[in-house]
């Protein structure tokens, strides 16, 4: 094969390629979608359609990166007051007023206490979310996190 | 005026001789090159590439922790913009990554092309394919639903088995007796870190020592034309290229990724059976005792690694008769009846 058809070869190979990821493009949009569709159709048949769209909000912003799924307890964040990792979400409806809570999320943890005053500051602070998120996200957001409760077979024995 | 002066400012202050820089690209290479065969070696170069670039993608959204990796994994698949795309990409680049390199190897391997003064090139180039296996292995473990969680299980097991070095190569994997918290974080070290960078230095000592020994003579070829690596061979190359990223897209496109059932330690599932390419070493290791599997595996692999002073004692015992090359071809054909056996099983 010459210099020059492997040129056409190269070109022609490009082009191609360009056109699929266009293709790409599509698919993603159409994948995209459905995900919304599913969606609707899981909020429709939600008993309450406000904490659907909480806890959709919650995994959108990787809140479940740190807090864990569905709030259940978070990663390692060495020396952190809170047995050294990041605290879970199960209580919050018992620690906050829900506004306080809205306000938390808002401005974020830029300091984190810690377990050893003379020790390292904790790796992981949370980011602020002014900005991010707001408005119907952010009402949603806090009435699914004040709807998390611990499960009734981990929670400790109730003491008389 | 304005690249004169900018290419001025970057010689002054990167004084590198432009020779440095031709030199490679102006290399005449032997006329045996000039065909479609000799187009595979900077594949698997070109698969790494677009792997770290998809690994680096990933790892913005990959949560390297066991209540929270599959769940990443799902917002990768299924909720990140354009996340199934990457993943795909990633997932089909292993897997043609792994043929790309068994290609060439067999292609150097059927040309003997590791002959002296050649030897260091092919156990680079041979640990380089050890190493892929690695960032296969691990790779696949760091999925966290039930069939890569059982593979990860049994893959450790059997590393525990092998002599002397088993258990604490175990322990080093898994950080601990068992799968626990600290095996996915390892295994992920592993497969972002500690295999990279081993690939990355091994790769630049192949490349050096090709480009220092020059490509190896074709055995029983005359001819003494050459042709220049620029244009030519470099077009051919990124044809190959080209072609394996536009199938690799079109594949993704028809089949994009998907998740199995979430891990759970509890809950072993009827058919664990690892990726395809560890077929041949899974079906050996059923057929035989444990230990006899492990032990000829191990010489299996060293004998892989000092294949080029095995072939050439063998040279020397039988001139001419090519012993070699036919226990090296039996071995190929063992494993690929081996791992179509374990495929059709």
């Amino acid at each position: 094969m010459t210099v020059t058809a492997q040129k056409y070869l190269v070109a022609s190979l490009s082009l191609a390629l360009f056109a699929a990821l266009i293709a790409v493009g599509g698919v993603d949009a159409q994948r995209r979608a459905q995900a919304a569709k599913s969606r609707q159709v899981a909020l429709a048949g939600a008993l309450n359609p406000q904490l659907e769209r909480g806890r959709i909000v919650f995994t959108k912003y990787s809140c479940n990166a740190c807090h864990g799924t569905g709030g259940s307890g978070g990663i390692k964040n060495l020396n952190a007051q809170t047995g050294g990792e990041i605290n879970g979400l199960m209580q919050v409806s018992e620690t906050y007023t829900q506004q306080e809570l809205i306000e938390r999320i808002r401005n974020g943890v830029p300091n984190v206490d810690k377990a050893d005053p003379t020790g390292p500051d904790p790796p992981l602070r949370m980011p602020a979310f002014k900005g991010l998120i707001g408005g119907q996200e952010m009402d949603d957001l806090a009435a699914y996190l004040f709807s998390l409760r611990p499960s009734e077979n981990s929670r400790p024995p109730e003491s008389w | 005026m304005k690249a004169m002066g900018l290419q001025r400012w970057l010689s002054e202050r990167l004084p590198i001789p432009p020779h440095w820089l031709e030199k490679p690209l102006k290399e005449e290479l032997p006329v045996h090159l000039k065909t479609w065969v000799w187009a595979f070696g900077g594949t698997p170069l070109f698969f790494f590439v677009l792997q770290v670039a998809t690994g680096i993608l990933l790892t913005f959204y990959y949560v390297p922790y066991p209540p929270h990796a599959y769940e990443s994994v799902r917002q990768i698949t299924f909720g990140i913009r354009f996340g199934w795309f990457i993943r795909g990409i990633h997932q089909a680049a292993s897997q043609l990554m792994f043929v790309a390199v068994l290609l060439h190897m067999i292609r150097v391997f059927a040309t003997r092309a590791y002959r002296g003064p050649r030897e260091l090139t092919w156990v680079f180039g041979a640990s380089l394919f050890l190493l892929t296996l690695g960032f296969a292995f691990t790779g696949y473990s760091l999925v966290y639903d039930q069939l890569s969680y059982w593979a990860t299980t049994v893959g450790t097991n059997m590393i525990a088995e092998l002599p002397l070095i088993g258990k604490p190569m175990l322990y080093l994997l898994r950080g601990g007796p068992d799968v626990n918290p600290n095996t996915l974080s390892r295994l992920y070290n592993f497969h972002i870190g500690v295999i990279p960078t081993l690939f990355v230095l091994l790769v630049g000592m192949h490349i050096l020592l090709i480009r220092l020994h020059g490509v190896a003579p074709l055995e029983g070829d005359a001819r003494k034309e050459t042709y220049r690596f620029f244009p030519d061979h470099a077009l051919r190359e990124i044809a190959v290229g080209l072609v394996a990223l536009l199938a690799i897209v079109v594949y993704v496109i028809l089949h994009p990724p998907g998740l199995g059932e979430r891990a759970d330690p509890n809950l072993t599932p009827p058919h664990i059976r690892p990726e395809w390419y560890f077929f041949p070493s899974y079906r050996w290791l059923k057929m035989v005792p444990l230990q006899v599997g492990l032990w000829t595996s191990v010489a299996f692999v060293t004998s892989m690694l000092l294949w080029p002073w095995i072939d050439a004692a063998l040279e020397r015992l039988a001139p001419g008769r090519k012993l070699g090359m036919m226990i090296g071809v039996a071995g190929w054909v063992f494993t690929l009846i081996l791992l179509v056996w374990e495929a059709m099983s």
